[in-house]
């Protein structure tokens, strides 16, 4: 499948255009996608928030199991198809292998397993979300993205009591769109959990 | 895009600053050489490098606005000046000044790179030490000029301030000076004079015309003319045209030979010392440009790297090529344009070669850098543990890929100080031992095929093989038993293990117990290896062997249940077939028999855990390692021999153990290259721990 874009990982991609110009663009599904999916979006994400006064953040939503989660959209270089993945032995067991990305070497990490949710079947709709991790990108594993939202960051309420379980250090916090409960996720803990498993 | 650091500083100007430390480390070794071999003077040549290189330094610190750096090479500059001006001479005090000085750029070059801001009073230190050596100070001497020349005090006690000051003017600018022994009528002498006057005038300066009272006949005067000048003694001769005068160039002395000399008085000490302290716009007709007329370009390593994974993907494309080709022939015959493509596609494969050697000749650089900084440090090293030594190098022009050389330098430094430290013995100890005081550590590179012989040597005390033995068992590396069976190289090897050290006490530069498993990992990461030899009481080799380039490798790519692989064909000895009757247990280990030698087996199925598939019936043996310490890597099948493009598994699986990183196939396929010596290394701590392991977690 043709990317129909060449792009260096280091090339600053705003998302929208990310989104807009990735043919997985069309395989976003949701049942509240029509609300949510900002399909034209005018100005730079980075002041697009400041005009309206309030700091904005702009959230990629995604199911793993049943739960809804949300990471922040700049963190994320591209969304691809799961392809193959090469299995690498003695690493922890929610890395399930690597897969080269334009001829770097990225980590794909089940997300299910890394939230002590078990693994979940590939689908039609499973994706990884490329994170650019602080230039060297990490695949995450997801059953399905859904939307982008656009919420106040000061609205991201902290992680409530009932879900401080032992990944809770994984989550930063939780926002709330109309009655959705979206988990934002930590990629700082993340990338610390990857760095030095525990 | 690499960005520049937040103080303006750009990495062009660090690699700059860096060469031009390389090379004031590289002429001070020379010059330290020369005054070693009792060289008259150190090549005036190297001193005017020298002076350029500092004086570069400064334009290049100071265009950055690094005052610290620019005032530690102005210092410098000054110092090198006076030598070079025959003002201070090249001893102990003043190199080791100069030394400490480059050291201290180094290092300020690395605190510009990490965006650090020196203030410049933090090398003030520096630069007094600097400007007393410029000035000659305290424990130096001062290289008075007039020391230089064998002018008898008969001759020095008449001149007048004037002559002596033009005297060191002349000796000053490097001119050599003659002595015109001269015999004129009393009646006419003073045309004679004039004559030589003008005559010498054009060639040099006349400083002083003394009358001696040497003239045999009654009616004569003598004269003895002191001139300053370039020209040699024939051309003077030549241009004076009378036979009546005698050209005698007065001989040189050398330099040791008055170690205090006494200016002649407070007058002429002060007036030296004017002198000395140079002034700004001194030299300035050759004005040293900061700009490098070299005609080179800087390369950031990552954009070969770039350029190699590209060549890499080229060569994907080409087995893509291939393989339509076969398709073709088989579906269409081989006709029409069947033949073209695969005439084509061997057009492309060649050139594709090509550019790939070429890519590699870049990333290629001599060791002569790393080498220098190494007699560098060790020079330092060797000074703070009181050892004189001499580091002596050959082949420095052997080349090897830029990223391995970077990495060397850690392991060769942990190796020099191990020889100075360990090897060789205190001055007494040597002297002693019927050696020269002087300790000579060898470091050596030569390019053997793919690989790169580097070896440090030593004529130290050598390794004490009982009481290398004695710490081991004392340490619970090894039992008494075991201890009594272990063949010389095998008890090298234990200097390898983590936690060995055989020193007692612990010193600044080794004996911490980190130092050669340290070596061993960082020489196994670059797919070296590392053995050691040693003679009691002659000294020490230690040969690292490297592959010339990371970059692109031969490998093999095997398959093990259902898994494939690609194991570097460096590490690789040869392939055997293997059936279940070659398989023996001993120990309840597997092993096989090679050529008489048994060889124990590594299964992938057992250590990487992989479903448990029963193993085939005939199975392959890939034999990797050296002498003792040999293993055999079971495998299903052997695939293919292809080249490879090494990658990192990146920041996030750097050390997952036994796996040196990633290839891509031809077809899109992404496997995991195994780390023969590295899976050697666990083989071996398992088989004195005594029990298979189960696996790594």
């Amino acid at each position: 499948m043709s990317h129909g874009r060449d792009k260096s990982p280091e090339t600053d991609d705003t998302w929208h255009e990310l989104i807009a110009n990735d043919p997985l663009a069309d395989f976003f599904v949701g049942p509240s996608e029509q609300e949510h999916v900002v399909t034209s979006y005018g100005g730079d994400p980075f002041t697009g928030g400041q005009r309206l006064g309030r700091e904005m953040a702009e959230l990629l939503v995604f199911w793993v199991g049943d739960e809804e989660y949300a990471i922040d959209i700049l963190e994320i270089q591209e969304l691809i198809k799961l392809p193959t993945v090469t299995q690498v032995p003695r690493t922890s067991e929610s890395i399930i292998g690597i897969i080269s990305l334009r001829g770097t070497i990225v980590p794909i990490v089940e997300l299910s397993r890394m939230l002590r949710l078990g693994t979940r079947p590939v689908s039609r709709t499973t994706r990884v979300l490329v994170l650019r991790g602080d230039g060297d990108p990490i695949g995450l594993v997801v059953d399905r993205v859904t939307s982008v939202v656009r919420i106040e960051r000061e609205s991201i309420e902290p992680v409530p009591r009932t879900m401080q379980t032992e990944v809770g250090d994984l989550l930063s916090g939780v926002g709330r769109v109309d009655d959705r409960l979206l988990i934002v996720l930590d990629l700082s803990a993340i990338m610390a959990l990857l760095e030095h498993p525990k | 895009m690499t960005s520049s650091g937040s103080g303006g500083v750009s990495p062009e100007f660090i690699a700059e600053a860096q060469e031009i430390v390389d090379a004031l480390g590289r002429d001070l070794i020379g010059a330290e050489q020369e005054t070693r071999e009792g060289r008259e003077e150190v090549d005036p040549d190297r001193v005017n490098n020298l002076f350029r290189s500092a004086h570069s330094l400064k334009g290049l610190a100071g265009m950055f606005g690094l005052d610290a750096m620019a005032r530690l090479a102005h210092d410098l500059e000054s110092v090198l000046d006076a030598m070079r001006l025959g003002r201070v001479q090249f001893d102990k005090a003043a190199l080791d000044a100069l030394f400490a000085a480059v050291e201290r750029a180094g290092s300020l070059i690395a605190a510009a790179a990490a965006g650090e801001d020196v203030p410049v009073a933090a090398i003030e230190d520096m630069g007094a030490r600097l400007t007393k050596v410029a000035r000659g100070d305290s424990n130096l001497k001062v290289a008075e000029p007039l020391d230089l020349f064998e002018l008898g005090e008969d001759v020095l006690s008449v001149l007048t301030e004037y002559e002596e000051h033009r005297l060191r003017e002349n000796i000053s600018k490097g001119r050599q000076l003659y002595m015109l022994r001269t015999s004129f009528d009393l009646t006419n002498f003073d045309v004679g004079l004039a004559e030589i006057d003008a005559t010498v005038k054009k060639l040099g300066e006349v400083i002083t015309k003394l009358p001696s009272s040497k003239a045999a006949d009654p009616g004569a005067i003598s004269f003895d003319i002191i001139v300053g000048s370039d020209a040699t003694s024939d051309d003077l001769a030549k241009a004076i045209g009378d036979e009546r005068v005698e050209v005698v160039p007065i001989p040189r002395r050398r330099p040791k030979a008055r170690p205090n000399p006494a200016p002649s008085g407070q007058g002429t000490a002060r007036d030296l010392l004017d002198h000395i302290i140079v002034p700004e716009n001194e030299g300035s007709e050759e004005a040293p440009s900061v700009r490098s007329v070299s005609r080179t370009v800087r390369v950031d390593i990552r954009r070969l790297d770039r350029l190699m994974n590209l060549v890499g993907e080229l060569g994907l494309t080409r087995a893509a090529f291939l393989r339509i080709t076969d398709a073709m022939k088989r579906e269409h015959g081989f006709s029409g344009l069947a033949v073209d493509l695969y005439k084509e596609g061997r057009n492309f494969e060649r050139r594709l070669a090509e550019l790939q050697a070429g890519i590699m000749e870049v990333r290629m650089v001599p060791l002569e850098n790393l080498f220098e900084r190494m007699q560098r440090i060790g020079r330092k090293i060797g000074r703070e543990l009181k050892r004189e030594v001499r580091i002596e190098t050959t082949g420095e022009n052997t080349e090897l890929d830029k990223l391995i050389v970077e990495d060397l330098a850690d392991p060769l430094m942990h190796l020099i100080r191990n020889a100075l430290d360990h090897g060789i013995e205190p001055p007494e100890e040597r002297v002693a031992a019927g050696k020269p005081g002087e300790g000579v550590v060898k470091l050596s590179a030569a390019a053997q095929g793919n690989h790169v012989v580097v070896e440090v040597s030593d004529d130290g005390r050598g390794i004490d093989v009982k009481r290398t033995l004695a710490l081991a068992v004392e340490r619970g590396l090894l039992t008494p038993e075991r201890a009594s069976e272990l063949t010389r190289r095998e008890i090298y090897n234990l200097l390898f293990l983590p936690g060995f050290s055989t020193r007692t006490e612990v010193s600044e530069y080794s004996g911490r117990g980190v130092g050669m498993d340290v070596v061993k990992t960082n020489i196994a990461q670059l797919s070296g290896v590392i053995d050691v030899d040693s003679q009691e009481g002659l000294g020490t080799k230690v040969v690292v062997t490297l592959p010339i380039t990371l970059a692109i490798i031969p490998a093999l790519i095997v398959a093990v249940a259902g898994r494939t692989y690609a194991i570097p064909l460096n590490n690789v000895q040869e392939t055997l077939a293997l059936t279940a009757a070659d398989v023996k247990t001993i120990e309840r280990r597997e092993v096989i028999s090679v050529r008489g030698a048994t060889v124990p087996l590594l299964d992938l199925r057992r250590i990487f855990m992989l479903p448990d598939e029963a193993r085939p019936k005939t199975v392959y043996g890939v034999v990797a390692g050296a002498g003792q310490n040999r293993m055999a890597l079971v495998v299903d099948d052997l695939v293919a021999q292809q080249d490879i493009v090494i990658k990192s598994l990146g920041r996030w699986l750097r050390n997952v153990p036994g796996i040196a990183g990633a290839a891509e196939l031809g077809n899109s396929q992404t496997i995991l290259v195994i780390d023969m010596v590295e899976l050697l290394g666990e083989m071996s701590a398992e088989a004195r721990s005594g029990s298979p392991r189960r696996s790594a977690p």
